[in-house]
C-alpha cells in the first residue's frame, strides 16, 4: 500500500532548441513527496520551476532525469490521471459551451455514466453558486466565474489528488475565501492537494506542509506549524529579500511630457 | 508618423517571420522556378513557360500571402490581447489599422521581390536554354547554371539559415526568407539582359496593384470577422473578381518580344486604387466600430 | 468509450455553435439546387442526368473534404496552441482516443452534409432505375502481356533508339500503360470474340466505347451474339453504345460466356478491348448505388480528415492547413503530371526521381481522389460492394486508427 500520493526522486528538467542544445535548467535534482490527505504548498519566485514540476507531475512533460509516481503509478498512465484533478493557472474552457455542457463533458473524460454526471454537475454548480447562468456559453464568463467553472470540473471525477496552480488568481477576496474554505473541508474529507501560490498569506492559510523551489532547486521545506515564523518571513529567508527598481531618473523628473 | 512606421515595421517582422509566410514564398519559387525546367513545352517561343510560370506564381500565392498575412495580423493583435496593449498608447485606430494593413503589403513587396527575381533568372535561363538547344538542335529545356542559381533560393537558404540559426542565434524564419531575398536577388543578375528584366519587370509590376486592394480588403475584413471568417469572405473576394484579376496577369503582353505600356500600368493603377482606398476606409470605420477585448 | 463519445459530441457543438455545419449545409445545398441551373450538358436526359449525379454530389464531396480537411488540421493545434489541449491529456483519456474522436466527429459532420445532399439527389432522380455490374472480358494482364512483348519490341527495328537504351523497368512500365490502349481490328464481314464471366441468367447487354467522335466514324453495323441470346447494332451516334441481348428463339446456342461480334459493315471496327468493350449486367437499383457511393465517400472523407488531425497534431494551425490543402491539390494533378510527363523513359535520373515521387504520392492518395464511385454512380454502373467493403475496412477503420496512433505519438512529442 503506497501511502504517498507523488513521489518525486532526483527530478531534473532541461529544456533544449531545436540543435538539442541545452537552454535552460528548469528543474534540478528535486526530490518531493506529498503524502495521502495533505495540503502541500510548492511555493517560490517566479522562475522558480514551480509551473515545471506541475507539468511533470502531470504527465505533460517527461523529466530529463529521475521518476515520478503518482500513488506508484506512472503519471501518464490512464490509472494515475483517473485519480487526479487539475486546476491551471488560466481557465482554458471551450468558449462555445455552457458551464453545465463543460461540467457534463469533463465528466464524461472521466467515464462517469450520464445520470451521476448529471447529478455531480448540479451538486457542483450549486456549489460554486453558477447554478442560474449554468445555461450560458462560459466565453462570456467573467474572469472569476471562469476560474469557478475550472475549478468545478477539476472536482467533477472526485478525484483523490487535486492539483491547484494558482487556484485564487482572478478571483475577489470573497471567492478567495470560498475557495480556501474549500481547499480545508476538501483536505478533511481525505483529499490531497498540491497547490502553487503567490500569495503567501493564502498558502499559508490552506497549507499543511510547503516547499519552497529557487532555481530549480529545494530551497526549504516544513510544516507551517514547525516554520516558528509567518510564512512570508521563512520564504524571504530562503529566496532573499530581492532588490528595489532603481527608478529610471527620467521618472523623477517634474511635469510630463508633451 | 514615428508611431505608424514603428507598428508597420513590426508587421513587417511579424509576417515575415510566419512559417505560412515562408510556405507560400516556398511554393510559389517552386512553381516558378521548376515549372520552367521540369517542361519542354514552349507553346512556340522559349521562355513563355518560365514568364506563365512565375506570374501565375506571383499572382496566386501574392493573394493568399496578403489574405493570410492581413487576417493573421489583425486577428493576433485582437486574440492576444496585444491591441489593448497598443491602443492603450497614444495612437488612434485608424493609425494603427492602416500601419497593419501596410506593414502586411510591406511583407508581401519581399515576397514579390524573391518570386520575381528567381522568376526572371528562370526566364533567362529558359531563353539560354532555349538557344543551347537550338544550336545542338537538343530539346529546349532551361540553362542548367541559370536553373541552379534560382533554384538555390529554395534549396540553400534554408541551409544557410539554418546555420545562422545554429551558430549565431538567428531566428530562423525571418533569416531563411532573407536568405531566400538575397539569393533571388543575385540569381537575377547571372547573365543579365536588361531589355528582357525591364519587359518581365513592366508585366509584374501590375501584381502588386491586385495585391493592393486584397490587402485592403482582408484587412478590412479581419477588423470585423473571426479568422475563418475573414480569410473566406476574402477568399470569395478573389474569386468574384477573377474575371477582372486577368487584366493583372499579362503574360500575352510580353509575346514576340512585346512589353506592357506604361500607359496600361497608370490605368491598372488608377483602377486599383481607388478600390484599395474604399476598402482600407471600409476597414478604419469598422475597426473603429468594434469592441477590442474578445 | 464514454470519452471517445463526449469528445465526438464536443466536436460536434463545436461545429454547430460556430456555425461551421451550417454553412457547410447551406453551401453544399444551394450547390445541389444551383448546380443544374448552370450547366449545360449535351442534350440528353442520360447526359444531363449523369452531368447531374457527378457533379452534384461531386462538388458536395469536395467541398466537405476541403473544408473537413482544413478544419482537422486546424483543430488540435489551435487548442494546442489555446493550452486547452493539456485540460484533456490530464484526464483520464488516451490521447489516442482524442486523435480518434476528434477524426469521427469531423466524418460524421462530413457525413450528415454528405447524407442531405444524397437525399436532395433521391428527389431528383428516379431511385428505382437500374444499375449495372460491369464486367470486362477476360484476358491476360496487361502487365503479363508486356512481358511477352517485350523482347519482340526491343529487337525491333522501328523501336526508337532512346528506348532500347532505357531500363528494362521502365520500358516494361510504358508497355503495360500502351497495353491497356492496344487496338484490336475487326475488318469487315469478320467475327470478333472475348470471353466473359457471364452468368446464366439475368438482363444482359453490351457496351461499346468510341473514342472517336461520330462525324469521324465509319457506319457502324453487326450483330452481338452471347450464348443463345443476341443484340443488334446499327449506325450510331452516341459516344457510349448499350445494346441489349435478349432471346433467340429456336438457335443453337453458342459456347457459353463468349461474345461473340460479326461486323456486318462496310468499313473495318477498331476497338480496345480493355477499355470499350464490357458486359453489362443488371444488378440493382440506383437507390442501392446511391448508399454504396455514399458509405465508399464517407470512407474517402475518414481518410483525409485522419490525415489533417494528424497533420495538426504535429504542426501549427496555419502551416498545417496549409500543407493539408496543398496534399490535396497536389495528390488530384499528380495522376495528370505522370500522364503527361514528357520525358517518360526517364533518361535523366532527375527524372526518375521526380517521378517516383510522385507515383508514390498517386498511389497513396488515389483512394482520396479518384472520386471512382461518382463515376460509377454518374455512369449507372454497380458501386461494387467488394470496393466499399475494402474503403470501409481502410478508409473508415484501419487507416484512422493508424493516423491517430502516430497523432497521439505527435502531441505527446509537441507537450515537451
Amino acid at each position: 500500500m503506497n501511502e504517498n500520493a507523488i513521489e518525486l526522486k532526483g527530478v531534473s528538467k532541461t529544456f533544449r532548441d531545436f540543435w538539442l542544445r541545452p537552454t535552460v535548467k528548469a528543474v534540478d535534482g528535486l526530490d518531493m513527496t506529498v503524502r495521502k490527505g495533505e495540503v502541500f504548498g510548492l511555493l517560490g519566485p517566479n522562475g522558480s520551476g514551480k509551473s515545471t514540476t506541475i507539468k511533470i507531475i502531470l504527465g505533460l512533460l517527461t523529466p530529463s532525469a529521475g521518476s515520478v509516481t503518482l500513488f506508484g503509478l506512472p503519471p501518464k498512465s490512464v490509472e494515475a490521471r483517473n485519480r487526479l484533478g487539475y486546476l491551471p493557472e488560466l481557465s482554458y474552457l471551450h468558449p462555445f459551451l455552457t458551464a453545465r455542457e463543460t461540467l457534463m463533458y469533463y465528466a464524461g473524460l472521466c467515464g462517469l455514466d450520464r445520470r451521476v454526471s448529471r447529478e455531480r454537475t448540479d451538486e457542483l454548480l450549486d456549489m460554486i453558486g453558477l447554478s442560474d447562468v449554468a445555461k450560458r456559453p462560459v466565453g462570456g464568463f467573467s474572469k472569476g466565474m471562469a476560474r469557478r467553472v475550472a475549478l468545478a470540473s477539476a472536482l467533477v471525477g472526485r478525484p483523490e489528488l487535486l492539483i491547484l496552480d494558482e487556484p485564487t488568481s482572478g478571483l475577489d477576496p470573497v471567492s478567495t475565501n470560498e475557495v480556501k474554505t474549500l481547499v480545508k473541508t476538501l483536505a478533511k474529507g481525505g483529499m490531497t492537494i498540491l497547490t502553487t501560490s503567490h500569495l503567501l498569506a493564502d498558502a499559508g492559510d490552506m497549507c499543511d506542509r510547503v516547499m519552497i523551489l529557487d532555481r530549480g532547486k529545494t530551497a526549504a521545506e516544513g510544516w507551517m506549524d514547525e516554520l516558528g515564523t509567518s510564512l512570508e518571513k521563512f520564504f524571504l529567508a530562503k529566496v532573499g529579500e530581492g532588490r528595489d527598481f532603481k527608478i529610471a531618473p527620467f521618472l523623477l523628473e517634474a511635469g510630463g511630457e508633451s | 508618423m514615428r508611431k505608424w512606421t514603428a507598428i508597420a515595421f513590426a508587421t513587417v517582422l511579424e509576417t515575415v517571420s510566419d512559417p505560412l509566410a515562408l510556405l507560400l514564398t516556398a511554393s510559389a519559387l517552386t512553381l516558378a522556378v521548376l515549372s520552367p525546367r521540369l517542361h519542354y513545352h514552349q507553346f512556340g517561343e522559349p521562355s513563355r513557360m518560365a514568364r506563365e510560370a512565375g506570374l501565375s506564381a506571383m499572382l496566386v500565392f501574392g493573394l493568399a500571402y496578403v489574405v493570410f498575412g492581413a487576417v493573421k495580423a489583425i486577428r493576433r493583435e485582437i486574440e492576444s490581447g496585444t491591441i489593448q496593449m497598443a491602443l492603450s498608447h497614444p495612437i488612434s485606430r485608424a493609425s494603427f489599422f492602416t500601419a497593419k494593413v501596410a506593414g502586411v503589403f510591406a511583407s508581401y513587396m519581399v515576397f514579390f521581390i524573391t518570386v520575381f527575381c528567381a522568376s526572371l533568372a528562370a526566364v533567362r535561363g529558359s531563353e539560354i536554354g532555349a538557344e543551347i538547344a537550338s544550336a545542338n538542335g537538343t530539346l529546349p529545356l532551361m540553362w542548367g547554371p541559370s536553373f541552379a542559381f534560382a533554384f538555390s533560393a529554395l534549396a540553400v537558404a534554408p541551409i544557410v539559415a539554418a546555420a545562422l540559426n545554429r551558430f549565431m542565434g538567428f531566428r530562423f524564419v525571418p533569416t531563411c526568407a532573407m536568405c531566400a531575398l538575397a539569393v533571388s536577388v543575385a540569381s537575377a543578375f547571372y547573365r543579365p539582359d536588361l531589355a528582357l528584366a525591364l519587359r518581365y519587370l513592366g508585366a509584374a509590376s501590375a501584381l502588386p496593384f491586385p495585391a493592393a486592394v486584397f490587402v485592403s480588403v482582408a484587412g478590412a475584413a479581419a477588423a470585423r470577422l473571426k479568422d475563418h471568417a475573414a480569410v473566406s469572405v476574402s477568399l470569395f473576394a478573389i474569386l468574384l473578381s477573377l474575371p477582372i484579376l486577368g487584366n493583372y496577369y499579362l503574360p500575352n503582353e510580353l509575346t514576340d518580344g512585346g512589353s506592357v505600356s506604361p500607359g496600361y500600368l497608370a490605368m491598372s493603377f488608377l483602377a486599383a486604387m481607388p478600390l484599395a482606398a474604399a476598402a482600407l476606409v471600409a476597414g478604419v470605420q469598422l475597426f473603429k466600430g468594434r469592441d477590442m477585448a474578445e | 468509450m464514454k470519452a471517445f463519445l463526449e469528445i465526438v459530441r464536443l466536436e460536434l457543438r463545436r461545429l454547430s455553435r460556430s456555425k461551421a455545419l451550417a454553412a457547410l449545409a447551406a453551401v453544399s445545398l444551394v450547390w445541389m439546387f444551383a448546380f443544374p441551373h448552370f450547366v449545360k450538358s449535351d442534350g440528353t436526359v442520360t447526359g444531363a442526368r449523369e452531368l447531374y449525379v457527378h457533379f452534384s454530389l461531386g462538388g458536395v464531396f469536395v467541398i466537405c473534404l476541403v473544408a473537413l480537411a482544413a478544419s482537422a488540421a486546424g483543430s488540435l493545434s489551435h487548442e494546442r496552441a489555446q493550452k486547452r489541449l493539456q485540460l484533456t491529456a490530464v484526464r483520464p483519456v488516451r490521447i489516442f482516443t482524442l486523435a480518434l474522436a476528434r477524426s469521427a466527429a469531423l466524418t460524421l459532420a462530413g457525413a450528415l452534409v454528405l447524407a442531405l445532399s444524397a437525399a436532395v439527389l433521391a428527389f431528383n432522380v428516379d431511385l428505382s432505375r437500374p444499375c449495372d455490374k460491369v464486367l470486362s472480358p477476360v484476358m491476360e494482364s496487361p502487365r503479363a502481356e508486356a512481358e511477352k512483348m517485350y523482347d519482340y519490341y526491343m529487337a525491333s527495328p522501328e523501336t526508337p533508339d532512346d528506348v532500347k537504351k532505357a531500363k528494362k523497368s521502365v520500358v516494361l512500365r510504358l508497355l503495360t500503360q500502351r497495353a491497356f490502349d492496344n487496338y484490336m481490328s475487326i475488318p469487315a464481314g469478320d467475327t470478333a470474340s472475348w470471353t466473359f464471366d457471364a452468368p446464366e441468367e439475368g438482363e444482359l447487354a453490351v457496351r461499346l466505347r468510341f473514342t472517336n467522335d461520330f462525324e469521324t466514324r465509319q457506319d457502324v453495323v453487326g450483330e452481338f451474339r452471347l450464348g443463345s441470346r443476341n443484340g443488334v447494332m446499327t449506325n450510331i451516334t452516341q459516344a457510349v453504345v448499350r445494346v441489349p441481348l435478349s432471346e433467340r428463339g429456336g438457335a443453337a446456342a453458342g459456347e457459353r460466356g463468349v461474345l461473340n461480334f460479326r461486323n456486318n459493315g462496310d468499313a473495318g471496327l477498331m476497338l480496345r478491348p480493355r477499355r470499350d468493350i464490357n458486359l453489362l449486367v443488371k444488378a440493382d437499383s440506383f437507390g442501392w448505388n446511391v448508399v454504396r457511393a455514399y458509405l465508399e465517400l464517407v470512407s474517402i472523407l475518414a481518410l483525409t480528415i485522419s490525415f489533417g488531425v494528424f497533420l495538426g497534431a504535429g504542426l501549427g494551425r496555419s502551416v498545417a492547413v496549409f500543407t493539408m490543402v496543398s496534399v490535396i491539390f497536389v495528390s488530384v494533378a499528380s495522376s495528370d503530371i505522370i500522364e503527361l510527363y514528357p520525358d517518360q523513359l526517364e533518361k535523366d535520373s532527375k527524372d526518375s526521381v521526380g517521378l517516383a515521387i510522385t507515383r508514390t504520392v498517386e498511389r497513396m492518395t488515389r483512394p482520396a481522389v479518384s472520386f471512382r464511385p461518382l463515376a460509377a454512380l454518374a455512369a449507372d454502373e454497380r458501386v461494387e460492394p467488394r470496393e466499399v467493403a475494402s474503403a470501409l475496412a481502410v478508409d473508415l477503420v484501419a487507416f484512422p486508427f493508424v493516423l491517430s496512433l502516430l497523432s497521439a505519438f505527435a502531441i505527446v512529442r509537441k507537450q515537451e
